[in-house]
């Protein structure tokens, strides 16, 4: 390669950084003088413009299949809705549950609250029912279920009114307070171990309704966070309802 | 971690998303945020199209399916780290660019290309210099050398600055310089005309 040669090489390496201008000053001077003599030089750094050109051209690009079912299975969902397949209505919601492991990202403290809520509404209370029912005045014949709210105290009376209407938090606060006053300052006091139960099962709960509140402290605003705050709040009071009309039932 | 800027990168409805997210796109996240798959699915839908371009030109089409597929993945697992403190459009694609790095370095994809894309990059070169025969030039983008690839790609269509290319890819700023100046010099040969 001759001495020419070799300059023009040294030049053409460098037309991609004079092009995007990341030179100096006096390197680009000098790139400049070489351009103004040499055919070739010029040539190739149009061609890299054009390069450049088209790759700033370059558009989004079509998967040629529908990648959304795979990602919608391997994310643990149902590939519904918007693909044009029925949305299956035996789940019904449009808003799926999220699973505890995202809620945890999002506010762990929720998460596991709110886990402990479901789970206290119906394991712990299948637990006090099956092994204390009994244990309960007059509930020996559990063919009377616990459909009957007529010794229930008024204010506790309007707790499925309460439901229907989707009350606010505070306003199922204030049937919880009556009901747990009912409950364990009743003259009729529940055997200690119902006692005993429905408190364990109670810490659960209000644990889940303590993270949501400290959940609602960080994102105050967010519907579905005071969404799961009355929810949880809601199944407080039906699991207190339940218990206030096992303990009242003759 | 790589963060877009500089270049003057532009993609039609995804610069808009970028510079004002719209109220949907940020309902969509949030509820997406919580488990609303079908909101996930809009944001797959408004997005897919750029992530699925990113994932051929950085991988090659043969893995793009697979790989965007990864990415969605990911940014559903990774959304309650997203605080919005930039638009989700610049969040995904960051995400993509990080997954597609370190996803083709853990494959040990760049190696196996170079010895397989080299000799059909070169014939086809030389067929096009004689026969006039010309390679589109997202084939082209596709079948260059691994490194040059993954720097022209981040470079030039992406608009990634070359240190932010080094530290994704692990090379100096001046080995981003270098290999982008070999994919434009192979890619000027493939320009339509």
């Amino acid at each position: 390669m001759t001495d020419r040669e070799q300059r023009k090489d040294r030049f053409r390496d460098r037309l991609s950084e004079y092009l995007d201008g990341s030179l100096g000053a006096e390197e680009e001077v000098l790139i400049e003088r070489h351009l103004e003599r040499c055919e070739d030089c010029a040539r190739t750094l149009a061609e890299l413009e054009a390069v450049v050109d088209r790759a700033a051209s370059l558009g989004p690009r079509e998967p040629g299949e529908d990648l959304w079912p795979e990602i919608a299975a391997r994310i643990g969902v149902r590939p519904a809705g918007l693909a044009g397949v029925a949305p299956d209505t035996s789940e019904a919601p449009a808003r799926r549950r999220p699973s505890a492991s995202r809620i945890a990202r999002f506010a762990p403290q929720l998460a596991a609250g709110i886990a402990l809520g479901w789970l206290s509404g119906a394991l712990v209370w299948t637990a006090v029912t099956r092994d204390d029912i009994a244990g309960i005045p007059g509930t020996a014949d559990t063919s009377s279920g616990f459909g009957a709210p007529s010794l229930l105290p008024p204010a506790v009376q309007s707790a499925s009114t309460l439901q229907d209407e989707g009350s606010s938090a505070e306003e199922y606060a204030r049937l919880i307070a009556e009901l747990e006053r009912v409950l364990f300052d009743s003259e009729r006091p529940l055997p200690p171990e119902t006692v005993a139960r429905i408190r364990r099962a109670l810490v659960t709960i209000d644990r889940a309704i303590e993270d949501a509140r400290a959940a609602l402290l960080e994102l105050p605003d967010d519907p579905y966070i005071q969404q799961h705050m009355e929810n949880t709040m809601r199944r407080k009071s039906e699991f207190l309802t339940q218990a206030v009309q096992l303990a009242g039932t003759d | 971690m790589i963060e877009p800027n500089g270049k003057s990168r532009e993609h039609g409805s995804d610069a808009r998303a970028e510079g004002q997210p719209s109220a949907g796109v940020e309902a969509d996240v949030r509820a997406a945020t919580f488990g609303d798959a079908e909101a996930f699915e809009r944001l797959y839908r408004a997005h897919v199209s750029r992530v699925y371009g990113l994932a051929c030109r950085m991988a090659g089409s043969e893995r793009a399916d697979e790989l965007t597929q990864d990415v969605f993945v990911r940014a559903w697992e990774k959304l309650g780290t997203f605080r919005g403190e930039s638009a989700f459009s610049s969040w995904l694609y960051r995400l993509a660019v990080n997954l597609l790095c370190s996803r083709l370095r853990a494959l040990k994809l760049q190696r196996e290309r170079e010895m397989a894309n080299e000799i059909p990059l070169a014939v086809a070169r030389a067929r096009h210099d004689s026969i006039e025969i010309r390679l589109d030039f997202e084939v082209a983008l596709e079948r260059l050398p691994d490194g040059a690839r993954e720097v022209f790609v981040l470079y030039d269509v992406e608009g990634y600055k070359h240190r932010e290319i080094a530290e994704q890819l692990d090379i100096t700023a001046g080995t981003s310089k270098s290999q982008l100046h070999r994919a434009r010099m192979i890619l000027r040969r493939h320009l339509e005309r």
